[in-house]
């Protein structure tokens, strides 16, 4: 437990080091989860449920941890009271737009992907359409 | 009234630790009024803990700081579990290999829309220009937002204020908007809440969704990068 979030930290901290050392303006958590699934390709077993047990005992208290920056977001919202409309309809419909146009995209891609493939796999095989192909 | 006298060095003495205590409890709280609610997506853990604890700082005199100082080692966990997100990316590793074509058309789709619509939108309505520069980064995470903003002449705090009330807002809406337009596919709904509402969408599928919640990671991941190279070029080439 504590050795991997050991691993936890020392990914953090590396990508913290990588992105300062580049100049990079990705923050060095984003680039630790980076360097940490790499870690995993290479060494990793997927089907090991206690693979990282630190990481799946946090993994549900996201939310709890964004709490705090949550408030501190909040309280420094109430510099800009007087563009509280623009503000909020450019959160809220462009929110919407984003949700729709990503979710539709994504699900007509994914779907094309997949008929494609069958496609391919029924020239070689019958089996194609249940998918366990790889 | 004299027993609360009594207790005011008490009182003194605790307060440091009630920040923590007001986090914790508001937090579980709000996770009983979701079970309570049947996963109303308004009965958000979230956003019932961040306006529970505002209210109370409402009766403080320097809010901000005392609270901070009091949830730091929370905050500090913010980090790790972030980095922790790879693991389960790396589950659905072998399900995301064969769609990344859908992968990355529709997150870049997707990023494309949440700066330029943002944008256009709050400009319409009459905000001012540093608003403008700080809500073109609203849909990706609060630590890239503040890295990016400066880049593009926002303010850091604004855009890691408005990313954070994008976050929220799109963990409450993004249940309904998906199911109104008809995604169906948990990989095409993590990716949407993962482009829309970077880690606090990520949170609230990820308790759903193993797989959704992947995906969300990943594009949260992707909708960053996006917009941490391609903001500042933009600006590069259409600064006035």
């Amino acid at each position: 437990m504590l050795w991997s979030f050991c691993v936890l930290l020392g990914c953090q901290i590396a990508g913290a080091i990588l992105r300062e050392m580049l100049g990079l303006p990705i923050p060095g958590t984003v680039i630790g989860l980076g360097l940490l699934l790499a870690l995993l390709c290479t060494f990793g077993q997927r089907d090991k449920p206690d693979l990282l047990p630190a990481g799946d005992a946090l993994l549900p208290y996201l939310g709890l941890f964004f709490v705090p920056p949550g408030v501190a977001a909040v309280l420094q919202l109430r510099h800009i009271s007087h563009a509280y409309l623009p503000v909020a309809a450019g959160i809220l419909v462009s929110s919407v737009l984003t949700l729709a146009v990503t979710g539709l995209t994504a699900q007509a891609l994914l779907a094309w992907q997949e008929r494609r493939a069958a496609a391919g796999a029924r020239v070689v095989t019958n089996n194609a359409a249940t998918g366990n192909l790889s | 009234m004299r027993v609360a006298v009594a207790l005011l060095p008490t009182l003194t003495a605790v307060r440091p630790l009630l920040p923590m205590a007001a986090t914790l409890l508001s937090y579980e709280g709000g996770l009983r009024l979701q079970r309570y609610f049947r996963g109303n997506a308004l009965a958000n853990p979230v956003l019932i803990a961040v306006t529970t604890i505002v209210a109370a700082l409402s009766w403080v005199d320097d809010p901000k700081a005392e609270y901070t100082a009091g949830v730091q080692s929370l905050a500090l966990l913010l980090g790790p579990t972030t980095v922790a997100l790879a693991l389960p990316l790396y589950r659905s590793l072998p399900r995301i290999r064969v769609s990344l074509v859908a992968v990355f058309v529709s997150v870049a789709a997707g990023a494309v829309t949440a700066a330029a619509s943002a944008v256009c939108i709050a400009s319409l309505l009459g905000a001012s220009d540093l608003i403008l520069r700080s809500i073109a980064t609203k849909s990706v995470t609060a630590a890239i937002a503040m890295a990016v903003a400066p880049q593009i002449g926002g303010d850091p705090a604004l855009a890691a204020g408005l990313a954070v009330l994008t976050g929220i807002i799109g963990a409450v809406i993004c249940g309904w908007v998906l199911d109104w337009t008809g995604v169906r596919d948990p990989r095409a709904r993590g990716l949407a809440t993962g482009v829309a509402a970077h880690g606090i969408g990520t949170a609230r599928i990820l308790a759903m969704d193993a797989e959704a919640g992947a995906f969300s990671g990943l594009a949260m991941g992707l909708a960053g990068l996006a917009a941490g190279i391609g903001l500042p070029l933009l600006y590069a080439w259409f600064a006035p």
